[in-house]
């Protein structure tokens, strides 16, 4: 049995994991502990996580006995922190078998990933069965596009560069704010021909290659004539960058049918997947009967998916498996916690769940900090914002309250067992534990939830919480549904606009002193001012 | 070369490695490198980039790709066209059939030279081109007769050349600098050289630089 330490660094997304006898023992991205969004940091290496994973653990790099660089491979930061004792693990297949190996599927399984390009593809697709994976496509930088280029240099140029040649928006991090904008637009034949001109699909290909450069001039010429001065401009492209996308996908996902019937269970992973409107689409598809987004669907998840992949190669782990969840991060027990409250004035009481589903009732905004913080994008109940999700003014005060952008939608959480009474189509909800993929809102529930409903199309993006995989989380559920009737509550990641989710409780208790929550749970006890 | 496609005109230059400049009189205009690799159909990415005439709008004042030896080269050069897109204007495939390519040999080694000359005359046979040969030894100049008013199409510099410290970001070993670059996927050793010359023959240093390896 073996300990396996990977690490992913360079450009954006840096993180570290440590597996040991086929087990997840710590993952955690670097911005978590920096404080640096990762879109907002050019060089991004693990400094900081890989140490808090040998001091959590008690086993430092060197003493492991496999080392693992995701490629691309800075090699001189690869050098120094492992003395030159270390492998590379393939990009795409460090993707491939972190999504294959995590979805808990059985039987035949097509395994996709997609971004904007590492270890010179954009793309691989692995046939899988009974814990094997053969590669079926390598896609690769030089002769093929990616739509990851088309949705990162798109956000990259459409609000231009501050005084210190910096985008306003980021690649591999505001994407969501052009997702989010596309609810609000509308078909614009001229933006689809003008996207053709980048990026086209046919015949399992998208093409032609350097999606990057093309879109870069593209978005910069239409900023330049003034186009994206407008706000409804700005709606109407990211609408028809959302449509192109699906459009483009869904065909290729059906060629993929036509060559493959008998694969109907689909794990992706990749930045692309981060586009929870395309998963929507694909999951919609009528031979598709599962798909499962790999959580950390983005180059943060590279280092759990080389631990995995090593662990598979050493025989320590045969058989896809379904995550409890994701929390893979720093905790911090009660004691400790007590600690860092001394540093302020507080009132504290023991948590009751009862007590708190009456404030959420009321309208408070809670913020909810539980066991080790989640690994990957999503908020999943261990750093999270609490709000009823009843009033479409809740918005408005998140907003103002978190400094973020109206543009972007809020998700619900939502009792297991209610799932199917609120949204369908009743599949995939394996992978909607985790926040992956937007679901469509039956009728008799658009207006008792409007806050976490997308207004134009009325879909959402939930987290079921299974109760006795978060018994806590559930719940919290569980007694505002009493209270309310209504088994859903907003959940938002902890963190204001611009900051990555918070690691530390003295960060939490920071938001409550700045009034941003109204009350904080925090393990076992509530603190309020 | 101008090429003036409509009111674009083109400045693409092949010596000693390629440059693009597009005179106006649009604010961007956009330029690809690629490469046929072994007869392949499809050519692959080398570097793309936008760029503007007085670093307005980007920093790129014009496409300069520093590589000096041979590839089957095709440079695109593209505009904007509102509710088009992006419009291909001008393609450019690498072809010095007919044309006069200059050659240096950096040497003064005569057994360097003559074998370099092998290497000259097997890329003239390959390509069809005119030789122009600069070297130490007028004997082996003296070999290729061409007419000096004809336009050098591109130029080879065949030798032993050492990295520059403006190389680094251009090689294979990118990284080892700390930096990932994504723009460019073909790798290679510095600008004069495809590989490491050092532990190579004479003849594979020309073959190389001359893409006959």
């Amino acid at each position: 049995m073996s300990s396996i330490y990977a690490f992913f660094a360079g450009s954006h997304s840096a993180s570290s994991a440590l597996v040991v006898d086929g087990e997840i023992r710590y993952v955690i991205e670097e911005e978590r502990l920096s404080r640096i969004k990762s879109g907002d940091d050019y060089e991004s290496y693990p400094r900081l996580s890989s140490s808090k994973i040998m001091e959590l653990s008690k086993l430092e790099i060197k003493d492991a006995d496999y080392r693992i660089f995701v490629e691309p491979v800075p090699d001189v930061y690869a050098e120094d922190l492992t003395n030159g004792n270390y492998e590379r693990m393939g990009h795409h297949d460090s993707h491939c078998y972190g999504s294959y190996f995590t979805s808990g599927m059985d039987g035949k399984v097509m395994c996709i990933s997609f971004d904007g390009g590492g270890d010179k593809s954009v793309m691989k697709i692995y046939l899988c069965e009974d814990g094997k994976m053969t590669l079926f496509r390598n896609m690769d930088f030089s002769t093929f596009g990616s739509i990851s280029h088309l949705w990162g240099f798109s956000t990259m140029g459409m609000m231009g560069w501050d005084d210190h040649g910096s985008s306003i928006w980021k690649i591999c991090k505001d994407e969501g704010k052009l997702m989010g904008m596309a609810a609000d637009g509308y078909y614009d034949q001229n933006i689809i021909n003008m996207l053709k001109t980048v990026i086209t699909y046919k015949d399992l290909k998208f093409s032609p290659s350097y999606t990057a450069g093309k879109t870069k001039f593209l978005v910069d010429s239409l900023r330049v004539m003034g186009y994206f001065n407008s706000k409804e401009n700005r709606e109407i492209f990211s609408y028809n960058l959302q449509y192109y996308t699906n459009d483009m996908f869904i065909r290729f996902m059906n060629d993929l049918h036509k060559l493959h019937p008998e694969y109907r269970k689909f794990a992706f992973s990749g930045g692309l997947f981060a586009n929870v409107k395309l998963n929507q689409q694909i999951n919609e598809l009528d031979f598709v009967d599962e798909i499962y987004v790999y959580p950390a669907m983005g180059d943060e998840g590279l280092p759990l998916g080389a631990c995995i992949k090593k662990a598979v190669e050493l025989g320590e782990i045969t058989k896809p498996i379904k995550l409890q969840n994701m929390f893979f991060g720093i905790g911090y027990s009660d004691e400790e916690v007590d600690e860092f409250s001394k540093n302020y004035k507080f009132k504290k009481e023991k948590y009751d769940s009862k007590a708190i589903a009456q404030d959420l009732n009321d309208g408070k905004i809670i913020g909810w900090y539980q066991d080790r913080f989640e690994h990957g994008p999503r908020a999943l109940g261990a750093r999270s914002i609490l709000v009823k999700p009843t009033e479409i003014k809740t918005h408005k005060l998140l907003n103002e309250r978190l400094r973020r952008y109206e543009i972007m939608p809020f998700a619900p959480i939502v009792m297991d067992e209610y799932f199917d009474e609120i949204f369908y189509p009743s599949k995939s909800k394996y992978s909607a534990e985790f926040m992956t993929v937007c679901y469509s809102t039956r009728e008799s529930w658009i207006k008792k939830i409007p806050a976490v409903i997308q207004k134009s199309d009325k879909s959402a993006r939930p987290q079921i919480v299974v109760k006795n995989k978060n018994e806590k989380f559930w719940g919290i559920l569980n007694e505002y549904n009493k209270i309310s009737g209504i088994p859903v509550l907003l959940n938002t990641s902890f963190n204001s606009h611009n900051e990555p989710i918070i690691d530390s409780p003295n960060q939490a208790f920071d938001t409550l002193e700045k009034g941003i929550v109204d009350k904080l749970v925090i393990g076992n006890y509530v603190y309020y001012r | 070369m101008y090429i003036t496609v409509n009111k674009e005109q083109i400045d693409i230059r092949l010596n000693p490695y390629i440059y693009v400049n597009v005179l106006g009189p649009d604010p961007l205009y956009y330029v690809e490198l690629r490469e046929y690799i072994n007869n392949e159909e499809e050519s692959r990415l080398i570097e793309g980039h936008h760029f503007n005439k007085n670093g307005a709008y980007v920093q790129s004042l014009n496409f300069s790709f520093f590589g000096e030896f041979y590839g089957d080269y095709e440079i695109s050069v593209y505009k904007f066209v509102k509710n088009v897109g992006l419009q291909k204007i001008h393609t450019h495939r690498y072809n010095d059939c007919g044309k006069l390519v200059e050659f240096y040999l950096e040497t003064n080694s005569i057994d360097d030279a003559n074998t370099w000359v092998e290497s000259i005359l097997e890329y003239q046979k390959k390509h069809g081109c005119i030789v122009k040969l600069n070297s130490s030894f007028d004997e082996l100049n003296n070999r290729f007769e061409y007419d000096p008013t004809l336009p050098i199409y591109k130029t080879y510099n065949i030798g032993r050349f050492e990295k520059t410290s403006t190389d680094y970001k251009t090689l294979g070993e990118t990284r080892k600098h700390g930096n990932i670059w994504f723009g460019n996927w073909k790798v290679f050793w510095s600008y004069q050289h495809p590989r490491n010359w050092k532990g190579l023959s004479a003849k594979n240093i020309s073959d190389d630089i001359l893409g006959l390896s």
